[in-house]
């Protein structure tokens, strides 16, 4: 897996991605220069806690940012060799509208209530792909029987308060795959839903992954949930992307100072120990008041004057993984250079 | 790190609509100022009549003279004055009584609140004015009827947009601490609820100002409201009817007045509504 | 040794009316008779996925809705027989943190008077006393004097649970419901308030209902677990015996499908899965609720409801299979085939 995951050409390719939300004539830094790439088929999960920006960043690679609200910017943003950047908004939308599929958290709120799932999913299609009522419903048929629900012609006429949570994002996926996209970005899609039902959606994303050979970003605050979905692993806090490398290897052996605190918290929750639970100390950052350099410095162990200046993603273990990155001074238990 | 490209454009700052607004809110506290210091001016009483019946606006009178030789600057003065407290004393009465009945019967809900909204429904039925003619003719002419009236017309709006607000607020996790922690329902209405909701009875307040200074200034106009000698500025409209091809600025002070007033505060409503929308 | 809290057959119902005319059509059964006892110094855990009545038994017992029957009794006294002055005095001992502390928080109000207003309700102390007793209490909690002085918009989700606590402990209670307390907040941040959730219990000596449906935080803080499906308790045990083995499938299934990081030895996330959902809360089907979604279900299971009834080990299960001793229903082969899940792609190279 390693050794293709290396040589596999990135297929969607982010450099230097920063986002700023515009709030009262000022720009606040979401997300704060974040590169990262996924091979075809590969999965990335997207790991953080609230205020990281994961969310913020899975709107902007998707386009789904209006200028009024978000300025973007980036050094280079490919999808499947096509270069994002060198062309008009229109263009773009077009093309993020068209190849990256989106899941979105809350089923409840991403679809419209007024309207049955059918004619939900067939005007889409219709939209997207331009085809005949009759051949948008046969597709919309085929697209629900594939995330797995049943009687699909009854179904066809429910409106979406008649489904469970579980169904109802099952129906969003189907939108997501409406324009047979490459690429799947699923923003907290378990996250609104029952543990025994995030099972089933997690199953369900795996298999639509291999059958239709999708790349897949997932983003999450579930540490728990992700091992089990996704090969490479990337951790954001305050904006910056903290670490990155193979799923194994960020579980087993986390080199930045938050993913081993966050790891270490979230294990001593399950942990059947006396004592108290494993905490990491200082509060939340908060956007727009975040010092100069590496974010978590106020809350850090390892904090060194160093630290002012951000530290670059360094490699890890560069002999044995050349893949495993975290953006600390502090990477190999020595400082760098 | 420079960036290869900026992914999304600034958008153009829309032409600031806040210079309307506060030229307006300037309009208004200059007539209400106005309106105030008017007693203590140094100028004929607004009853004083004179020989020069009529007169043009000329440097003796600003505004000209009415049939009575009356200084018409005074009388639109002291009309503004009549049309404003009167206007304030309605609001008032509306704002605490339609408060009062919007948080019992938003909080509480069940047949009183079916009660109460029915009640205030079949009140809203009527057109304001015209309801508004029905209390005066009731309890006879005057400022003090006037006033009742106006109260009486403004509470079933704001009861029910503070009942709306008083229902959403109540789904709120903290009423439900409120109770737990053993607070009493009146204090939770007034001490949790009420501060919540106030933005949407001030803006309430000033929109339904609007309605009352038209709606006095109609009732004045019909021979309801207030009574003569007190000028009010439709009463003057009315008396100015008779002189429209002989003596316009008879007509045009009182309607000026009156028009400016109602739109300065007009556009200040409109912007408290959007200010207080875009704050919660 | 009479236990703090007593509920027994506790159900809670909610009318179903029509539209317009206000018809009665039909009932909610959101709890549908359930027992448990809870001691005094006790953390009881009650679990359960959404729509499970959990939250609905809290917010019973803590009189904020109307229980349909049942008794409640709380230090001896039936709380469901007491009305007016006497209720009100017995409330002040039964408190409550909710779960969004967005919410839960008046947010016109400063965080002094938030956590002041039970002592003021109660008419506890002077006015100043009051206030040195907010001072106190906000220390306690882990926050500076000048964040009392704030509204809660300027304060982080853990700092207004932190407040949501201080507030719940003002008026000394003796049972303090915790409901989904933490459910709303990072993970980072659960760590510190379930911290100091176990530091107050020892120095106030207080009784924990916690209400949750994450079972990760339950095994170190509850002496005891209750899983409850459908309105209804199916299990209540030791917590170390529950996450030792689950007697009844759905508890079993529930702890399996939890994803967490300690236990991956396996790889993958566990095949014993529930699947489908519980019945309708506005239907009263025969028999077991869980029998629909059973692996192991036999004809029996869905003629007659089974009772919590106490095993050998002292555990209250409610399951036919249990109690009759037929073969452990864990070492049979399931007698339906629910729909398998599909096997997940190798992510994980062998462990180090």
């Amino acid at each position: 897996m390693n050794a293709a995951a290396r040589t596999a050409v990135p297929y969607f390719d982010m450099r230097g991605l920063s986002v700023f939300y515009r709030s009262r004539g000022s720009l606040v830094r979401i997300v704060d220069r974040v590169s990262f790439s996924v091979a075809e088929g590969q999965a990335l999960g997207i790991v953080g806690e609230s205020g990281s920006g994961k969310s913020t960043l899975a709107l902007a690679a998707a386009g789904l940012l209006r200028p009024e609200e978000a300025l973007i910017e980036a050094d280079q943003m490919t999808l499947g060799g096509t270069d994002l950047l060198r062309m008009s908004d229109a263009t773009r939308a077009r093309i993020q509208g068209r190849r990256i599929g989106f899941v979105f958290q809350n089923p409840h709120t991403a679809l419209n209530p007024l309207l049955t799932i059918g004619r939900q999913l067939t005007d889409h299609v219709r939209w997207h792909m331009g085809l005949s009522q009759a051949d948008a419903e046969a597709r919309a048929v085929t697209l629900l029987g594939e995330v797995g629900i049943g009687d699909i012609r009854r179904r066809m006429q429910s409106y979406p308060h008649e489904f469970s949570g579980g169904m109802l994002q099952r129906v969003t996926i189907a939108m997501a795959l409406a324009c047979d996209p490459e690429l799947l970005i699923a923003d907290e899609p378990t996250t609104a839903l029952d543990a025994s039902v995030q099972a089933d959606i997690v199953d369900l994303v795996t298999r639509l992954r291999q059958d239709r050979r999708l790349t897949l970003i997932w983003i999450t605050h579930d540490l728990a949930l992700l091992q089990h979905v996704v090969d490479r692993v990337a951790v954001m806090y305050a904006g910056q992307l903290s670490e990155m490398g193979a799923t194994d290897a960020v579980y087993s052996a986390p080199a930045h100072p938050y993913t081993k605190a966050l790891l270490s918290s979230v294990r001593s929750l399950w942990r059947d120990e006396e004592g108290k639970f494993e905490v990491i100390p200082g509060a939340p950052p908060t956007p727009g008041r975040l010092p100069t350099g590496c974010a978590f410095q106020p809350r850090c162990p390892l904090v060194r004057s160093r630290c002012i200046q951000t530290p670059p993603l360094l490699p890890v273990d560069p002999q044995h993984d050349g893949e495993h990155l975290a953006a600390c001074w502090a990477v190999n238990g020595t400082y760098a250079q | 790190m420079t960036s290869e490209a900026v992914l999304s454009r600034t958008t153009k700052a829309a032409a600031s609509p806040d210079f309307v607004f506060w030229a307006a809110a300037l309009v208004l506290a200059g007539l209400v100022v106005l309106a105030s210091v008017a007693p203590i001016l140094p100028m004929p009483s607004y009853s004083a009549m004179s020989t020069a019946r009529l007169a043009s606006p000329n440097p003796a009178h600003w505004f000209g003279t009415d049939q009575f030789g009356r200084d018409l600057l005074v009388r639109v003065l002291f009309g503004l004055r009549t049309s404003l407290w009167i206007g304030a004393l309605g609001v008032t009465a509306s704002t605490v009584l339609g408060t009062a009945v919007g948080l019992i019967a938003g909080y509480t809900g069940g047949w009183l609140d079916t009660v109460c909204m029915r009640a205030l429904d079949s009140l809203l039925a009527f057109p304001s004015l015209l309801l508004a003619i029905g209390v005066a003719a009731i309890l006879g002419p005057g400022a003090v009827s006037t006033a009742l009236a106006l109260g009486i017309v403004g509470v079933p709006q704001m009861a029910r947009i503070v009942r709306a607000g008083t229902l959403s607020e109540s789904q709120m996790q903290y009423v439900e601490a409120a109770r737990s922690v053993g607070t009493k329902t009146g204090s939770i209405l007034l001490r949790h609820i009420l501060p919540n909701v106030l933005h949407l009875i001030s803006v309430q307040m000033v929109m339904f100002f609007v309605v009352a200074v038209l709606t006095e200034a109609s009732l004045s106009f019909l021979g309801l409201g207030i009574q003569v000698p007190v000028p009010s500025l439709g009463s003057m409209l009315k008396e100015a009817r008779d002189y429209v091809g002989t003596a316009p600025w008879f007509v045009v002070a009182p309607g000026a007045a009156l028009t400016l007033s109602v739109l300065a505060l007009n556009i200040f409503a409109d912007g408290l509504r959007t200010h207080a929308g875009s704050r919660s | 040794m009479t236990p703090l809290l007593r509920v027994t057959d506790l159900a809670v119902e909610f009318p179903v009316r029509s539209p317009i005319l206000r018809r009665r059509m039909g009932q909610i059964h959101a709890v549908r008779g359930v027992s448990f006892e809870l001691h005094k110094g006790e953390t009881l855990a009650l679990v359960g996925e959404s729509g499970s009545g959990k939250s609905t038994v809290a917010r019973a017992i803590a009189r904020l809705t109307t229980a349909a029957q049942g008794r409640l009794e709380f230090d001896g006294v039936d709380l469901l027989e007491l009305s007016g002055a006497e209720l009100r005095r017995a409330r002040r001992n039964i408190q409550t943190i909710f779960q969004n502390p967005y919410s839960s928080l008046n947010r016109a109000w400063r965080v002094d008077d938030v956590i002041a207003e039970p002592l003021a309700a109660y008419g506890v102390g002077t006015v100043a006393e009051r206030r040195d007793s907010v001072a106190a209490l906000l220390a306690r909690v882990g926050l500076s004097p000048e964040m009392g002085r704030r509204r809660p918009a300027g304060l982080s989700g853990g700092q207004r649970q932190r407040v949501g606590i201080a507030r719940a402990i003002a008026l000394r209670p003796q049972l303090v419901i915790c409901d989904e307390a933490t459910s709303a907040l990072d993970v980072s941040v659960q760590a510190q308030i379930l911290n100091l959730l176990v530091e107050l219990r020892e120095e106030f000596a207080l009784s924990y209902l916690f209400i949750t449906h994450d079972l990760g935080v339950v095994r170190r803080l509850a002496e005891r677990v209750a899983v409850m499906h459908a309105g209804l308790i199916v299990e209540t045990a030791p917590t170390r015996a529950l996450f030792g083995q689950a007697l009844h499938p759905y508890s079993d299934a529930l702890l399996a499908a939890a994803p967490n990081l300690v236990n991956v030895a396996g790889g993958g996330i566990s095949r014993t899965r529930v699947s489908g959902s519980p019945p309708s809360p506005l239907s009263t089907p025969p028999g077991c609720l869980f029998a629909d979604r059973c692996s192991y279900a036999l004809p029996g299971c869905r003629e007659r409801a089974p009772a919590l009834a106490t095993q050998p080990d002292g555990r209250l299960v409610a399951c036919h299979r249990v109690q009759n001793g037929i073969a452990k229903w864990r070492d049979s082969t399931p007698l339906r085939n629910l729909p398998a899940p599909t096997s997940l792609p190798a992510l994980r190279t062998s462990r180090t």
